[in-house]
């Protein structure tokens, strides 16, 4: 379990990049981590990594604390961080990188060979790095952190730079790890890709968890249509009925307690003023406009 | 687990530019040094028919009535020695050759006064080059030298004495005699070079290492051996080519040839033992791994505290020559301290001939005293280690 007791991180001219956060993560979770750049993601993985220090609060994993060096490569074993692929070791090839995850974290469950050929990388494998593609970089970056086989794993932007196919494919791994009873904290930009596979969206502001977002629970249901420039009849109409507008235009009206009736009546209502007008919950892009974008 | 992170830091360490530079460059002076130097080397005391032979002929026809007392005294002896030498070289009896030689060199020895204005005998051309204001003295310290070693080779038993073995020719004797020239400090320098930037260019590659299940200070002892093997396996690549360039030329050699050590007792005459080479080059061996692990702990200990890797390369390898700071004739002597200074004992090999001790002119420079300082030293920087590797926040990656 990794536990984060009101950690506060501040950096000079900066001030709090996170303010007295909160946060506890069981086994067998995929917890989303999503703020604009700068916001402090990456530091609150840092944090958890012990890599950069907190002024207050402590990171908590399976009870253990950073008390010292012993307990430091402790947590460290039970926990991978997803490498850059900027920082990999050009000269060497993937398979050594993969050999050093797999031998340091004890890895008995599962080969660099099958990891390679799970992620097909099979062909390029054996080369030094410096030949890959930036593509090929990512996925050997998540192939470490796979080849660690680590309870926790923490991956920051994994799906960059990748196509796709290989999105698809490290994503429904990624399902699989949480099938295995891995705790994954993700931070990623592509929210829809995220929407599909993670348990809980943690949205970040000011240092802060803002938004809380449990997938699994019954998502409140609205009718969503978008004005490019809505008129005062249109703006009344949204206030009146309690609807969440979004800076990018979209405007949802909250069905929760709307009778059939009712619903029909908006649907009537606001069809003419829009082309595309559906019914469903606030997806994990549309709360990411409606909290950052100005 | 540590085994497989050491893997990855060897292979890191060969693909490393500077590192493939350093190891390039010490193949060439390898190579230069036994192709050019080796074979060019002269002995200050060669083994000369001719010379002999012309020198024995002059001095037999200067003997006349009219000849100067001393010579009078003196040239039968030597003549007579000299015919003894011809007579040993002409049956390739080296041990007997040895033997007469010493008698020649002790008796030409006892008849030059340093104190004296003027001298009817000299030691051989090379104590005076250089207008060597010390010539007598270095020319006195050579001539008891091969005086012990030519007495213990004419006793050697364990082996062949050829005239390489006299002329310490042979591949051990040459190293010995490189040893002896100064090779430690050279090799010194080569671990600072391989070790200072080993924790650095982690740096480089930070989100890859920094999560390592690993604890600092083991991934600081397999850097350390790291750096402790390549400079090892350099000085074994060393000794390899110089053998190999050495021994079909001049022989093998043997490691029971005896070697001398230089003993100063306080209040009595100076003299010279000697030991067996073999237990010359395994003390050297001993010394120089304690040195080389001594070095790079060293060197990477100051680039953790620096967080820079050329500050320990002038730190670390100024402190290999600094001991030319305080370092003259006789120094020892008068200032006692010098002799419980650690840089005094960087240059094993002559510590371990007991040269050190002719140059400081004491009899405490001793290689016991040298492992005590180098092994207390090695202990006080695992301390320091130890502490800054264990404080609660430390990583080597920033």
């Amino acid at each position: 379990m990794l536990e984060i007791n009101h950690v506060t991180v501040s950096f000079p001219q900066k001030g709090h990049v996170l303010d007295d956060l909160s946060l506890k993560i069981n086994p067998g979770a995929i917890v989303g981590i999503i703020a604009p750049n700068g916001t402090g993601k990456s530091t609150l993985l840092h944090a958890i990594l012990n890599t950069v220090h907190p002024d207050s609060g402590d990171v908590v994993v399976d009870n253990l604390r950073y008390t010292n060096q012993k307990t430091t490569q402790q947590i460290h074993t039970r926990l991978c961080a997803f490498p850059e692929q900027s920082d990999l070791f050009a000269e060497l090839s993937g398979t050594t990188h993969l050999q050093l995850y797999a031998k340091l974290w004890h890895n008995q469950r599962t080969t660099p060979a099958s990891i390679s050929a799970q992620l097909h990388m099979t062909d390029y494998i054996d080369q030094p790095v410096r030949t890959y593609s930036l593509g090929m970089k990512q996925r050997l970056c998540f192939a470490m952190v796979l080849a660690s086989d680590a309870p926790i794993m923490l991956l920051d932007e994994v799906m960059n730079g990748l196509d796709p196919i290989n999105v698809a494919l490290i994503s429904a791994i990624i399902e699989q790890l949480r099938t295995d009873g891995k705790l994954i904290v993700i931070v990623s930009h592509l929210l829809t890709n995220l929407q599909e596979y993670t348990d809980r969206a943690l949205f970040m502001k000011g240092g802060k968890f803002v938004l809380d977002v449990d997938m699994h629970a019954e998502q409140p249901q609205y009718l969503k249509y978008t004005l490019a420039n809505p008129t005062t009849t249109q703006q009344q109409f949204a206030q009146t009925r309690h609807a969440l507008v979004f800076p990018n235009g979209l405007v949802a009206l909250p069905l929760t307690d709307q009778t059939d009736d009712q619903i029909a009546e908006w649907l009537a209502t606001v069809r003419p003023w829009s082309a595309t007008v559906m019914v469903g919950p606030i997806t994990l892009a549309e709360h990411f406009s409606r909290l950052y974008e100005s | 687990m540590t085994m497989m992170y050491f893997h990855v830091q060897w292979l890191r360490f060969w693909h490393n530019r500077k590192n493939q530079a350093v190891t390039l460059v010490v193949l060439i002076a390898t190579l230069a040094y036994c192709f050019y130097s080796v074979p060019s080397y002269q002995p200050t005391w060669p083994i000369d028919p001719v010379t002999i032979k012309a020198t024995r002929d002059r001095r037999r026809s200067e003997l006349s009535p009219f000849s100067t007392s001393s010579a009078v005294q003196d040239y039968p002896i030597l003549v007579k020695q000299a015919t003894a030498e011809l007579a040993a070289l002409d049956q390739k009896d080296y041990r007997a050759y040895a033997a007469v030689a010493r008698k020649q060199v002790l008796y030409v020895d006892e008849r030059i006064d340093p104190m004296a204005s003027i001298q009817f005998y000299f030691y051989p051309m090379p104590y005076y080059a250089d207008d060597n204001p010390f010539a007598l003295y270095d020319g006195h310290y050579g001539s008891q030298e091969i005086a012990a070693r030519y007495l213990a080779v004419s006793r050697y038993r364990g082996g062949t004495v050829t005239g390489n073995v006299l002329e310490e020719r042979t591949s051990l004797q040459t190293l010995q005699r490189t040893i002896s020239g100064g090779l430690t400090l050279f090799l010194l320098l080569g671990a600072v070079f391989l070790a200072n930037d080993l924790v650095t260019n982690d740096r480089r590659h930070r989100t890859v290492v920094q999560g390592l299940p690993l604890t600092p200070w083991r991934a600081l002892t397999a850097k350390t051996g790291l750096a402790w093997l390549a400079t090892m396996g350099i000085t074994g690549g060393f000794i390899l080519i110089l053998i190999l360039t050495t021994v079909f030329r001049y022989g093998f050699g043997s490691l029971g040839i005896p070697t001398t050590l230089f003993h100063l007792p306080p209040g009595r005459t100076a003299y010279f033992s000697t030991t067996p080479l073999g237990l010359y080059l395994a003390k050297w061996l001993v010394l120089l791994a304690l040195l080389i692990w001594l070095f790079t702990r060293l060197t990477l200990l100051l680039s953790i505290l620096f967080r820079n890797e050329y500050i320990p390369l002038l730190l670390a390898g100024g402190a290999i020559f600094s001991q030319a700071l305080y370092l003259e004739s006789g120094v020892g002597a008068i200032k006692n301290w010098t002799t419980w200074t650690l840089l005094t004992y960087f240059d094993v090999g002559k510590i371990l001939s007991g040269y050190q001790k002719y140059l400081y002119q004491t009899d405490q420079i001793t290689f016991n005293r040298g492992l005590l300082l180098i092994g207390g030293a090695v202990l006080l920087v695992e301390l320091i280690v130890l502490l800054v590797t264990h404080r609660r926040h430390f990583a080597l990656v920033h």
